[in-house]
């Protein structure tokens, strides 16, 4: 884990308008961006620059917009249109968020005290955003920011056995959706109907069944997307580590052993069906520890990410905090 | 000589009052006349525990009950004013009760000021140890609600500055610990100053002017003393340990359903959650009983229940018809007795229920709900004598089944659990607590004539 403050960083200037600042030494993000002149619109500079912004995206995955006085969520909104991006839903979800109109939405409304582990959003689905943009309103008191990993670098860690196994198979992921132990399938698929829980079911692909006492199990297998469509190189992008049930609080853990793998509100093995070795979860959880970026959020801040390039997560947190996200 | 009185101040579940009780007990045995003055509903409790006179000088149990419920399904109304007036109401009833004692002791550091109002020297006595993080003990920080519990709780993080204001203050030691607990649940320092003056206004109409005076001039405590042994938990440098408050085991005569389970068999696993009245998300325990009953089905235990103040039950809906020779449902049984006779524990890990159960020498399994529970929970299984705790809003069968074995079964837990209680019982808790109190008056000067 490292800090985005404190490390010696080199300008360079960007035209006119705004200037760079490499990530410090042996990191690859965030680049961070700030304005050169006064009263420089954001959405303004990002629509004519486009395919800077790309380059950008592509070499450091992430890029942190700092001191553009950005505030309010509408303007979330604007700035993902600038890129060239169209805001979506936030579909079968996995995350407790409020929605603010225009498809920008509290970043998530989990309890403070706990972190979230880093993942890229959406990465067991059939299909994902590819840019998630963060707006930070209210930075928290202390605490609360969003961890960033690069996935090719976290890639470059994992044994290559490992990425072989699930090359060949793919991830498989299961969730039991009973509304107790997890959340429900009202909540996730965003419906009351059966029937219609059913469509939504087969349209995402996801293999169904209902448990006797109304609850919604579903099973994907996620072919392993193994190389980022743009730049081609490889990335470990899925929610393997994520939903595995050794990322759960410990009380949670504890309340779960002995529980079927069909029974447990997340579960992820080999495309196969076989349970991943403890030694290779732990392989991963590491691999992703020691590529952690940190950087303390500051009011206006807006952070653009490749969401195939860039990993992200968040700190725990006291006091207030509010992080806005739209994705396109 | 007439003999000196103490007065024993205490409010709240079982939990709350009986250590208040049995040191009560204990200062009668050393020859004082001494009384517990507690909530109307513990009169029993203090007879049973051979304390010499009773006042119900605080709101009846029905009061606390539907404070506590409010307060573990983490509604909004902490605050509301009919909990309070109760409270504030019963003053003079308390007032009465303390006048002619020559010491006070008690948790609740609003009693300090009662006893300055009629000039009593007061002793602070908590029974449970500061609230906020500790950099030796990293794991939960005492206060500290764990996992999905905290699904409804997102309104907390609206107060940031009062939340920080108050755990700074009563690291400081300006505020009691229950009452910074209380405020980790709802916070408004609007409320907290409103609830201060209406305490001060309550007390200041039964004094006299010189009464009203000295309540003007804080006077700290003569006594901190906590209710903790440091076997279980290494005080922090201000903090004095007595050791924990248990009274010598009682004579207790089961009923004959209990006495037979108890006689076959392997010893049965104690299942309780105390006062906890309902689950942190406000319903009932009725799912709860039935992952209770199917655990106990799966892990071919036999079973102690006790109801509690939540209800927990025999699930027969889902189970049928408990077997007498498996499971007895039953409640009030003194752990201190029952304890030492079982394999296992699992409880919510209110403070009075888990030293009983370490005191015992008995393997725990934590199913922590909130306040202290989750840091005694941790707590429990770092000194290794539990499981990991369970999260009650995710509890199943197989999770309860498995950890209840493991309590049972590791040879590891158990001689840990039994070398535990061993040391514990040879502190003499009660004696250092009547010591310390006798000394400290002692030395005590009344404050008119150092004034």
């Amino acid at each position: 884990m490292s800090q985005l403050s404190g490390a010696r960083r080199r300008v360079v200037p960007v035209g006119e308008m705004v200037a760079a600042e490499l990530p410090a030494d042996g990191r690859s993000l965030p680049l961070l961006v700030r304005p050169a002149a006064a009263d420089v619109a954001l959405a303004g500079w990002i629509g004519a620059n486009r395919d800077q912004a790309r380059l950008w995206l592509d070499r450091y995955g992430a890029v942190l917009f700092r001191g553009f006085g950005m505030a309010d969520a509408k303007g979330l909104a604007t700035l993902l249109r600038a890129t060239g991006a169209e805001p979506l839903d936030y579909t079968e979800r996995s995350s407790p968020r409020r929605e603010l109109g225009g498809r920008v939405y509290t970043s998530t409304e989990h309890p403070a005290h706990a972190d979230i582990l880093l993942h890229c959003e959406n990465s067991y689905q059939a299909s994902w955003p590819t840019l998630l943009m963060f707006l930070c309103r209210v930075p928290a008191e202390t605490g609360g920011e969003t961890p960033l990993a690069d996935t090719r670098r976290v890639r470059g860690r994992l044994p290559p056995d490992l990425v072989d196994r699930f090359a060949a198979h793919g991830v498989m992921y299961r969730r039991c959706l009973d509304g107790r132990l997890g959340l429900s399938w009202q909540d996730v698929l965003g419906t009351a109907d059966r029937d219609e829980a059913e469509r939504r079911c087969v349209a995402r692909g996801l293999r169904f069944s209902w448990r006797a006492d109304g609850a919604l199990r579903t099973e994907a297998v996620r072919p392993l997307v193994d190389r980022h469509p743009g730049t081609g190189e490889p990335i470990w992008f899925n929610h393997m580590l994520f939903f595995h049930p050794s990322s759960l609080a410990p009380e949670a853990q504890a309340a779960f052993a002995g529980l079927a793998s069909e029974d447990l509100p997340n579960d992820t093995r080999f495309g196969d069906g076989s349970a991943v070795p403890e030694a290779a979860v732990a392989a991963l959880r590491e691999a992703y520890r020691r590529e952690e970026v940190r950087f303390t959020w500051e009011a206006g801040d807006v952070l653009l990410l490749d969401n195939m390039l860039t990993a992200h997560g968040r700190g725990v947190f006291t006091g207030r905090r509010e992080v806005l996200v739209a994705m396109g | 000589m007439k003999p000196r009185r103490i007065a024993i101040v205490a409010s709240g579940s079982m939990g709350d009052v009986r250590p208040y009780g049995v040191l009560a007990a204990a200062f009668a045995r050393a020859g004082w006349d001494a009384g517990l003055v507690a909530n109307d509903g513990y009169a029993a409790t203090a007879e049973a525990l051979g304390v010499p006179w009773f006042t119900p000088g605080l709101p009846p149990l029905d009061h606390v009950m539907a404070w506590q419920r409010r307060q573990n399904a983490q509604e909004a109304g902490i605050f509301d004013a009919g909990l309070w007036d109760a409270w504030f109401a019963a003053y003079p009833a308390l007032v009465e009760a303390l006048t002619g004692a020559d010491v006070v002791v008690s948790r609740i550091l609003w009693i300090g000021d009662a006893a300055r109002l009629l000039d009593i020297p007061f002793v602070l006595a908590p029974n449970l140890p500061r609230e906020g993080p500790r950099t030796d003990l990293p794991r939960v920080p005492v206060g500290t609600a764990i996992g999905a519990m905290v699904r409804r709780r997102r309104a907390m993080s609206r107060v940031p500055g009062a939340v920080a204001a108050l755990n700074l203050a009563s690291h400081a030691g300006l505020i009691s610990d229950r009452i910074s607990l209380l405020w980790q649940e709802r916070r408004s320092f609007g409320e907290l100053l409103r609830l201060q003056k209406r305490h001060h206004a309550a007390l200041t109409a039964l004094a006299s002017p010189a009464a009203r005076a000295r309540l003007k001039r804080p006077v700290p405590p003569i006594l901190e003393m906590v209710g903790l042994s440091h076997h279980v938990l290494p005080p922090r440098k201000h903090e004095r340990f007595t050791g924990t408050w248990r009274t010598p085991t009682a004579a207790y005569t089961p009923p004959p359903d209990l006495a037979r389970l108890l006689d076959g068999g392997e010893p049965p696993v104690f299942i309780g959650f105390g006062s906890v009245p309902c689950m942190p998300s406000g319903d009932d325990f009725n799912w709860l009983s039935q992952m209770v009953g199917a655990a106990v089905r799966q892990s071919g235990v036999r079973a102690v229940i006790a109801p509690g103040w939540g209800g927990l039950r025999w699930p027969r809906e889902t189970e049928g018809a408990a077997d007498p020779d498996k499971v007895v449902v039953i409640d009030g049984v003194p752990h201190d007795w029952l304890f030492p006779r079982l394999g296992a524990v699992v409880h919510h890990c209110g403070v009075g229920t888990a030293m009983a159960a370490l005191a015992a020498g008995t393997p725990n399994v934590p199913v922590p709900f909130l306040q202290d529970e989750p840091f005694w929970a941790w707590r429990l299984h770092d000194l290794g004598v539990a499981p990991p705790p369970i999260d009650p809003m995710l509890l199943t069968a197989p999770g309860l089944a498995g950890a209840m074995r493991a309590a049972l079964d590791d040879p590891a837990i158990r001689s840990r659990a039994a070398a535990l209680g061993q040391a514990m019982r040879e502190d003499d808790g009660l004696a250092t607590a009547v010591h310390l109190v006798e000394e400290a008056l002692d030395m005590w000067e009344p404050s008119d004539v150092a004034a």
